[in-house]
Formats: C-alpha cells, structure tokens, sequence
C-alpha cells in the first residue's frame, strides 16, 4: 500500500523562491525588445547624441565664460568710427569704457611722459628720442580725447 | 534554467566579437537580449528605463569583452554589468523618491487572488529588486546590499517584508510562510 498523500492544500504548495525561480524561466523565453541592427543602430544615434550634447555644453560654457569677462572687462578696444575733429583713420576707439579708470590711466602716462621730455630737454638728449616722446604724448592726448568722446556717445 | 547567470557561449565566439566582428557580436546579442531584458524590466518596472538600461548594459558588455577574462562565467559577468546599471537607476535620488513605501495595510486584500507576477509588479521597485535578485539571481545581503549602497539589514528587511506582502496579495495564510498557495500562481508574466 502505497502512503497516503499530503492534505489537498499541503499538495497545493509550493516555495516561493521557487515560484519566482519558475517565473523567471518563464521570462527568458520572452524576445529581446529589439534586434541587433535596431541595437546597432541606436548606438550610433547615442554617438551623435553625445557629439551633440558635447557641442551644446561647450558653446554654452563658452557663452558664460564670456558672459562673465564681459562683466569684469568694461574697456574694448574695436575699431569704430568715431566722428569729429578727434577721429583719425584706422585709429582705436574706446566704444564701452570704464571711463574714470581709463582717463586715469591715460593721464598718468602723459605725466611720465611730460617728466621724461623735460628732462630730455634740460638734459639735451638726442633729438629722435625727443621727437619720439612728443609723438608718444600727442598719441596719448589723443586717446584722451576719444575716451572723453566714448564715454559721451555711451553716457550722454 | 535559463537564468541569466547559467547562459554560456564559447570562448571563440566571444574573442571574434572582442574583436568587433559583426557576426560574433550579432551572434551573443542574440543568446544574451532576452535574459538581460528581462532581468532589467523584472528589476525596473517602467518599460521605457527598461530599454534604456538594456541598451546601456549590453553596450558595456561589447565594450568591455575585451577585458573579459572568463575569471567568471559569462552570464554571471554580464548579470553583474546589467544589475549595476539597474542599482543606479534605482538608487537615484529620483527614483528614490518614487520608491516611498505605500501603507501595506491597505493595499492588501486578503480576498484578492492575483498571479506571482501581477503581486510582484504591486511592489515597490527596490523591494522588488531586492526579493528578485536575492530569490531568483541568487545575490547575497551583503552583495544587494552593496549595490544599493545600503546595509545588510536593510536588504533583510526588505526581502522579508516582500515576502510578507507577496503572501498577503496572494492570500497566503501567514502560517504557510515559505509555502505559498500554488493554484493561482500563473507562471506568466
């Protein structure tokens, strides 16, 4: 005779781990979501993507970079036109100064300038280097003027 | 079984696709995709990360063949690539967020018969990665642990608290613990 049998729920049972451990056997049989050349290709649409994403946060860090030097760097130098008996061609204009330092600046080095000529003169140095520190004030006056300018046509 | 821990393929298939050869590669995507895809979506619930972290994983996987030493067996070596990917997704503070545990009181209705896999999908997704890798992939607390980045009495915890809400939505009787009622439990996903 043969043993009798567990209780109908006895029988009914099982282990958990077990449950799942078949589950996940029965996972396995699903299909990929995708094939290969679907994978493939999605490799080479994230390549772009990060080629992209790379060149996007390089111009914005390039924006902001900039962004900040404008805000610490008010004095650039570009070539405008500036009318009036002050312009000359090809010279440099102030367009956006900092206009008290850059005046100050500019008097200061006319000053050394001024020092140098006099005691160029009581001295009787050579004349080219007279001639040149005179050229070097006239430019320097000059630069004052335009500044004083610029800082009219931006600060009326 | 065809876990993914149990997948083998031969060493020479495996050193052409180290190789880059399409044929090789074409070849082990085929035997590893369904495994790893549905390890990732029985660990990630939401289809759409799911395919997400199976692309990011099988692309570790051709990236780094050619550092595989077969130290390991191949599946255990690829489960590792996929279930790190699947960690951080889930330990992200994002994720985490969504991860707040329900009030179980009142989710679970003794009455409700529901199959294995409808039970598990009810879960939190960290609960049910943790019930998930330590049954079925067979990780130790020490090693979910790790991965959460949490400690080996959280993995506990969460893996009894798992069971006790997986036998609650199945209507397990609590005396039947590691004896769960097999009838309704469709082996379906």
């Amino acid at each position: 005779m043969s043993e009798p049998g567990p209780e109908p729920e006895v029988r009914a049972v099982m282990d958990l781990p077990l449950s799942l451990r078949q589950l996940a056997a029965a996972d396995a049989a699903l299909p990929a979501p995708y094939d290969y050349g679907e994978f493939c290709r999605r490799v080479r649409v994230r390549g772009l993507l990060r080629v992209r994403l790379t060149a996007v946060a390089a111009t914005l860090s390039a924006v902001l970079l900039g962004a900040a030097l404008w805000r610490h760097v008010d004095v650039v130098p570009a070539a405008l036109p500036v009318p009036g008996p002050v312009a000359s061609e090809g010279s440099p204009a102030l367009v956006r100064a900092g206009h008290w330092a850059a005046r100050t600046a500019i008097e200061e080095r006319i000053a050394v300038l001024d020092a140098m000529l006099s005691e160029s003169r009581v001295s009787g140095g050579p004349e080219e280097r007279l001639r040149a520190l005179e050229e070097g004030r006239s430019t320097l006056v000059d630069a004052l003027q335009r500044v004083a300018y610029a800082h009219q046509l931006v600060e009326p | 079984m065809s876990r993914l821990s149990d997948i083998q393929i031969d060493a020479q298939t495996l050193a052409r696709a180290a190789q880059g050869e399409a044929a090789a590669q074409s070849e082990v995507y085929q035997r590893l995709s369904p495994a790893v895809f549905a390890l990732i979506c029985r660990l990630v619930a939401d289809r759409a990360a799911a395919e997400d972290l199976f692309q990011d994983s099988l692309m570790a996987v051709f990236q780094h063949l050619p550092q595989f030493r077969g130290e390991a067996p191949f599946g255990v070596w690829v489960r590792r690539i996929a279930t790190s990917r699947c960690f951080m997704h889930l330990r992200s503070p994002w994720q985490r967020a969504r991860d707040a545990l329900p009030d179980w009181g009142a989710e679970v209705d003794v009455a409700t018969q529901m199959d294995l896999s409808r039970a598990l999908a009810r879960l939190p997704p960290l609960t049910r990665a943790v019930v998930w890798l330590h049954d079925v992939e067979g990780l130790t607390h020490e090693e979910i642990a790790q991965g959460f980045g949490r400690s080996v009495s959280f993995s506990k915890s969460q893996l009894s608290r798992a069971h006790r809400v997986l036998q609650g939505l199945l209507g397990i009787p609590e005396a039947t613990v590691c004896q769960s009622l097999a009838p309704n439990l469709r082996s379906v996903p």
